[in-house]
């Protein structure tokens, strides 16, 4: 992918954290039996982008995969089953947590996640996501799907 | 002589307030049910399986009460709650192993419309490769001519790739309100998603006992696939398209 359709996709992607208040976004990539984030905006994004590993068979984001539907889920740590695999290694909690496929060429191909988070064991309340935030990064996902498109694309614009 | 149901606005207002699935007998294609699960307790099971990929191709087996990622519990759950009296059943597609979702979802399409459900909910969406669009559509077709309702999960954003089957005209496809309303609405826009409604659940069912609080199109979905259910109950020979213009004509 040409690293001009990667920034731009990063700078959509902050912006669109930034237009539903959140301070960590990342777009994912399926990579053989694992989903591996790969562009990301935020405090968190240095520590896990290409490091990080979430397995198919665990999480809300292989869920999302799997049924190329958008998923929301609050109060994300008043349950168990949250697959934790990523806050364990960045010593945080996850409170809430936004996640939408990528399409591209009929294939589910990846996901866009958008977080709220606090260090671990912070006593602030926790925050939430709702619809709106949601159809904000199912249109971003639409971008993101046709910047991929074009960013794969051998036309050339004339000189 | 046209011998075909229809009814007036009232009549359908007055079976999706006081309807409760009697008679019904609701397909759920997702990733599972746990049918052990408290919030399910009552409920009539029909079919529990599973659509499974062995040496390249779909095989329909046992679901052993099984839900591989916790959405098609919580999508049961908001399903039994609205319509207690309607039977469900389970059929599995979803599957993280899959390298190819397309056919397995093809499959449980065929096998639900060869069990005779009256209602097939999908609560999820392929993106319409061009080689499976005439598969897809020869199976809508199929569940049109058998009086078969479709329910399906879908995006209203305007500039979304295609998604099957929620893109066909014959099923009713929903996405979630943005404001979180109740009830349903008719999507503002011109969209082949025309239905909206609430896609929060602050205790949805979810796998292991107990709930989560979640959002999205699949449980917007499942509240449409109750108020149908609850349609049918009272008027059971309502034709696919009739229910769908009741439907729109009851949306706010």
């Amino acid at each position: 992918m040409p690293e001009q359709t990667v920034m731009l996709m990063r700078e959509l992607l902050q912006r669109s954290a930034e237009r539903i208040q959140s301070g960590n976004a990342a777009i994912w990539f399926r990579k053989e039996k694992h989903l591996v984030p790969q562009i990301g905006v935020g405090s968190h994004a240095d520590h896990f982008l290409n490091r990080f590993e979430q397995p198919l068979n665990q999480g809300i984001v292989s869920l999302v995969l799997a049924s190329g539907q958008s998923f929301c889920q609050n109060q994300i740590k008043d349950h168990d089953q949250h697959s934790d695999l990523l806050d364990i290694q960045l010593g945080i909690q996850t409170d809430a947590m936004i996640v939408v496929p990528i399409h591209l060429s009929g294939k589910t191909m990846g996901v866009i996640t958008c977080v709220h988070t606090r260090l671990h064991g912070g006593t602030e309340e926790p925050q939430s996501f709702g619809p709106a935030d949601l159809a904000e990064f199912e249109f971003l996902a639409a971008c993101i799907n046709h910047l991929i498109l074009a960013g794969t694309s051998n036309d050339t614009p004339d000189q | 002589m046209n011998t075909e149901t229809w009814l007036t606005i009232d009549d359908a207002k007055e079976a999706i307030r006081s309807g409760d699935g009697r008679g019904l007998r609701i397909a759920i294609l997702d990733s599972g049910i746990e049918f052990s699960h408290p919030g399910l307790k009552g409920l009539e099971v029909d079919n529990d399986l599973a659509v499974v990929e062995e040496e390249g191709h779909p095989k329909v087996v046992d679901g052993k009460g099984d839900d591989l990622f916790g959405h098609g519990t919580a999508v049961a759950g908001i399903v039994h709650r609205l319509v207690p009296a309607a039977v469900i059943g389970s059929i599995r597609v979803l599957d993280p192993n899959s390298v190819s979702r397309a056919h397995l979802i093809q499959e449980g399409l065929r096998t639900a419309a060869r069990l005779g459900y009256n209602i097939v909910h999908c609560s999820f969406n392929a993106p319409a490769r061009q080689s499976d669009t005439l598969i897809y559509q020869n199976l809508i077709e199929s569940f049109y001519l058998r009086h078969t309702h479709l329910v399906a999960a879908g995006s209203h954003s305007l500039y979304c790739t295609r998604e099957w089957p929620a893109h066909f005209p014959t099923v009713v496809s929903v996405g979630a309100h943005p404001e979180n309303e109740e009830g349903l609405h008719l999507t503002p826009v011109k969209s082949l998603v025309e239905f909206a409604s609430c896609g929060s659940e602050v205790e949805a069912l979810w796998p292991g006992g107990g709930t989560r609080q979640i959002v999205g199109a699949p449980f917007a979905a499942a509240r449409v696939t109750a108020m149908l259910a609850k349609l049918l109950g009272s008027h059971p020979g309502l034709h696919p398209l009739t229910a769908k213009a009741v439907l729109r004509q009851v949306a706010e």
